[in-house]
């Protein structure tokens, strides 16, 4: 694993090269948001580039699947079995389930970790910074929750 | 091309973090890892720094405070501390090959798209996002 302050340092500059070079900034969620606006066709072309960025995630993700030895894992993701047990129909129920208050969540809140949480609070933003407190103190309660109700 | 290969970094360097592992991001939410409190902390300095060196050449992000910052932070909590994913490591957890992060990316689909419908129905507020 990448150390702390390597990773965080590459973060930081990655999103200032695409403010720098292209005066965008990062906002995973909001990728969503232009997903399903393309779909119910009120899309606005001058955000296409969220979904360029979003294959380029893609492709980030799977070189990291080839620099780790293409260790194939369909039905699961690091831990999450200690959590929930194994049956993969359960965790996809989990997961979708999450998804649905991570989409409803950041498409009206206006953004996620990476827009509020990173770059909002890295240029100092203070409804950004209210909006991290609050999604990380709920983060914190439920996984504290989680874990009371399900950890064997 | 440009966007592309910043979303290839910001992938790989998530990804090689640990912050697309449902186990990292547990340890954090309960206190028993600080690496990724480091990463954050870190990459929030960054652009701190660079956004003063820089600032001629910086395109300031655009925020408001409105009504669904506040409800919509705490559901998205919910969704984060459960799955351990958000909206961009969910698609960077695909790139790994743990397609059943397809259900997270479903589930955010059609979560948005509810929160879209509802919004233009009963919300007077305007709709604010990050790439603003």
């Amino acid at each position: 694993m990448l150390k702390w302050y390597i990773a965080g340092f590459l973060i930081g500059v990655t999103a200032l090269l695409l403010n720098y070079l292209k005066g965008k900034n990062i906002s995973a969620s909001s990728t969503y948001s232009f997903i399903v606006d393309f779909f119910t066709k009120s899309y606005r072309k001058e955000k296409l580039w969220l979904f360029y960025f979003f294959i380029g995630m893609f492709f980030g993700g799977f070189i990291s699947f080839m620099i780790n030895g293409f260790k194939f894992i369909p039905h699961t993701i690091a831990g999450l079995d200690e959590i929930y047990g194994s049956n993969p129909v359960l965790k996809a129920i989990i997961l979708f389930t999450s998804g649905l208050f991570i989409g409803f969540g950041t498409r009206m809140a206006g953004g996620c970790t990476s827009g509020h949480c990173i770059v909002g609070a890295g240029f100092l933003k203070l409804p950004s910074v209210v909006a991290t407190l609050v999604f990380f103190l709920t983060a914190v309660a439920t996984s504290f929750f989680i874990e009371f109700l399900l950890k064997q | 091309m440009i966007y592309l290969i910043t979303g290839i970094a910001f992938g790989l360097i998530l990804s090689l973090a640990g912050a697309t592992q449902f186990k990292v991001l547990h340890d954090m939410f309960t206190f028993r890892s600080f690496h990724l409190y480091g990463v954050i902390m870190v990459a929030v300095i960054t652009i701190i720094s660079g956004s003063i060196i820089f600032r001629k050449k910086i395109t300031k992000p655009f925020r408001a405070f409105h009504p669904g910052i506040i409800p919509g932070s705490v559901l998205f909590g919910i969704g984060w501390g459960l799955s351990g994913t958000c909206p961009g490591p969910a698609i960077i957890q695909i790139g790994e090959m743990h397609l059943i992060a397809a259900a997270t990316i479903a589930g955010i689909l059609i979560g948005n798209l509810i929160y879209k419908k509802i919004h233009y129905k009963y919300f007077k507020w305007e709709e604010h996002s990050c790439d603003e």
